[in-house]
């Protein structure tokens, strides 16, 4: 969870990661920060996240991505 | 059918008697015939073509589905599907060019269904939803009368549930749905959009005996003249399906609001802009060369540059499409790239402004420093359409060009021809529109509209009623229609 948080963090900082449940359906993380993310996360994780693996449930919070990580390992 | 037409409330008007007179199982057959009515008047040849690529469309997405559920890899109908799709996009683009020349029809709402056709093709190959087996339903979604012009772009599944329920009458939707319908019809459309396109179609047409100033009054009357017009048209959509029981999806929240570009194109065409993020911008972004060549940027200059590199690949195909979706020409494509280098410079040079405005003491939720960023937006979203109203590129760098001229005609000679009674009355309407967007913008609206009197609400319909039979297919009718319809 912490190294997660830090990838987060370099995305935008200002947001709460741990409390917000709707990232992705309130539009905290709009798509630039998605795309990002998403590079992000593939690079360090070594995953393959797919165009079908992009839905807001899988964004929205924090333990969705934590969930989706593992899933994808 | 003209929206903006007598035709158009002595038709809805029965449809709506109809509706929910039927028996509840059969309003979605009425739904499909009111949308082949409402198709027919733009036309037989226009009303075949729209029906053939709907059950086109209808197969396909049979077979696309049958075969990836079958795990069978047949790449031919993928290629078979995406060819018929770009045959009829050049169908459409080559229309726009040449169909008059050749007397040939441009079905109505074409642009806009292709997209919707598009969507529901992509969606069904990578299995997010199921095929629809039954080519009426199918039919009665993507015609759907009220958005086949203009949209909004809407998914199968959320007007799926919507489109074959049952549907009851009432009469707090009623009035709602009127209310809005007729706000955007009479105040938004045929009072604003219309006295404005007036005053901005003279300027545009003798643009060069105009001062700079009036020019750029010009830019800004014809930024509220497009906004009226296209939101006006969305209000008659969401309004007229409300009173169906029907919720489209938004396609406007005040975008003069946005305090930058980005957040602009968030809030205007919000639909548009979500189904080129849904089937452009992700797909390319997410593209594994794509990710590959982030990867080896990060590597090579820095986390910065290699995380944005994978969005300005894909935005850079996203304007391309949006300049070319409005207009097949290189004023579009300009005005589309415009807005593209504004936004990837944003995005590029985000931590540099966050260190002025740290340095400066800039608050960001600072009244003062909020409206600046809006009003710094609204001139810049007014400068980037330069390219769009002047239609050609000769045209463009010339209205550049003239806004730095300071002789010519004045601000006041672009109202000169305008009677005075005339010039109050829109003035009222922008104030009455602005007033309402304030409102929406600060969560008020539904509660001002609740506290309002009932004589309030009856003498605002009743003077919206008289403005439509004084104003429908007046002088200033000039367009024959919305302006969005066109693209």
């Amino acid at each position: 969870m912490e190294e997660l948080l830090e990838i987060l963090n370099e995305i935008n900082s200002d947001i709460d990661y741990e409390n917000e449940t709707a990232l992705i359906d309130d539009g905290i993380l709009d798509s630039l920060d998605v795309v990002a993310l998403v590079s992000e996360l593939n690079d360090h994780y070594d995953i393959e996240i797919g165009l079908d693996d992009l839905i807001p449930e899988n964004f929205n919070s924090l333990e969705a991505m934590l969930a989706l990580i593992e899933k994808l390992k | 059918m003209s929206i903006v037409s007598w035709y158009f409330p002595f038709f809805i008007a029965c449809f709506f008697c109809a509706y929910f007179i039927v028996p509840k199982k059969y309003q979605w057959y009425l739904l499909l015939a009111g949308n082949l009515v409402f198709y027919l008047f733009a036309g037989i040849k226009s009303f075949v073509i729209a029906l053939a690529s709907a059950f086109f469309a209808y197969l396909a997405a049979l077979k696309l589905e049958n075969d990836r559920k079958n795990d069978a890899n047949k790449k031919g109908n993928v290629l078979l599907c995406s060819a018929v799709i770009v045959i009829l996009i050049a169908w459409w683009l080559f229309l726009k060019f040449m169909g008059s020349s050749f007397g040939l029809v441009m079905p109505l709402g074409i642009s806009f269904y292709t997209l919707n056709l598009i969507a529901y093709l992509s969606d069904v190959h990578r299995l997010k939803y199921p095929a629809e087996r039954n080519p009426l339903r199918f039919l009665t979604y993507i015609l759907y009368f009220p958005q086949i012009i203009q949209g909004p772009f809407t998914r199968y599944p959320a007007m799926k549930e919507q489109l074959f329920a049952e549907h009851h009458f009432s009469y707090e939707r009623f009035t709602e749905g009127s209310l809005r319908a007729l706000y955007g019809l009479t105040i938004k459309k045929l009072i604003i959009a219309d006295s404005l396109a007036v005053i901005v179609n003279r300027c545009l047409s003798s643009y060069s005996t105009y001062t700079g100033g009036t020019i750029f009054l010009c830019l800004i009357l014809y930024s509220i003249e497009l906004y009226a017009d296209f939101s006006g048209y969305m209000d008659i959509v969401n309004g007229v399906s409300h009173v169906l029981g029907i919720e489209m999806p938004e396609n406007f929240t005040r975008p003069y609001f946005s305090s930058s570009l980005e957040e602009f194109w968030r809030r205007w065409h919000i639909t548009l802009g979500g189904w080129f993020r849904e089937y452009v911008f992700f797909p390319l972004s997410m593209n594994k060369k794509v990710q590959k060549l982030s990867k080896s940027v990060r590597k090579k200059y820095g986390s910065k540059l290699g995380k944005l590199i994978a969005a300005d690949i894909a935005l850079f195909f996203v304007w391309t499409a949006t300049g070319l979706w409005h207009d097949f020409s290189w004023s579009y494509l300009l005005w589309g790239y415009l807005n593209m280098i504004v936004i990837m410079g944003s995005m590029h040079l985000e931590d540099r402004y966050k260190a002025i405005r740290e340095k400066l003491h800039l608050d960001e939720k600072n009244v003062a420093f909020r409206l600046f960023r809006i009003v710094r937006t609204f001139l810049l979203v007014c400068l980037i359409r330069i390219p769009a109203i002047a239609g050609d590129l000769k045209k463009a760098i010339a209205l550049f060009k003239q806004l730095s001229c300071f002789k010519g005609e004045g601000a006041g000679s672009l109202f000169s021809e305008t009677g005075g009674i005339s010039l109050i009355i829109l003035a009222v309407a922008i104030l009455i529109m602005f007033i309402i967007d304030i409102l929406e913008e600060k969560e008020k609206w539904q509660e001002a509209k609740g506290r309002c009197p009932v004589l309030v609400k009856d003498l605002a319909v009743s003077l919206m009623i008289i403005c439509f039979i004084l104003f429908v297919g007046g002088d200033n009718d000039l367009l024959g229609g919305f302006m969005y319809a066109r693209f």
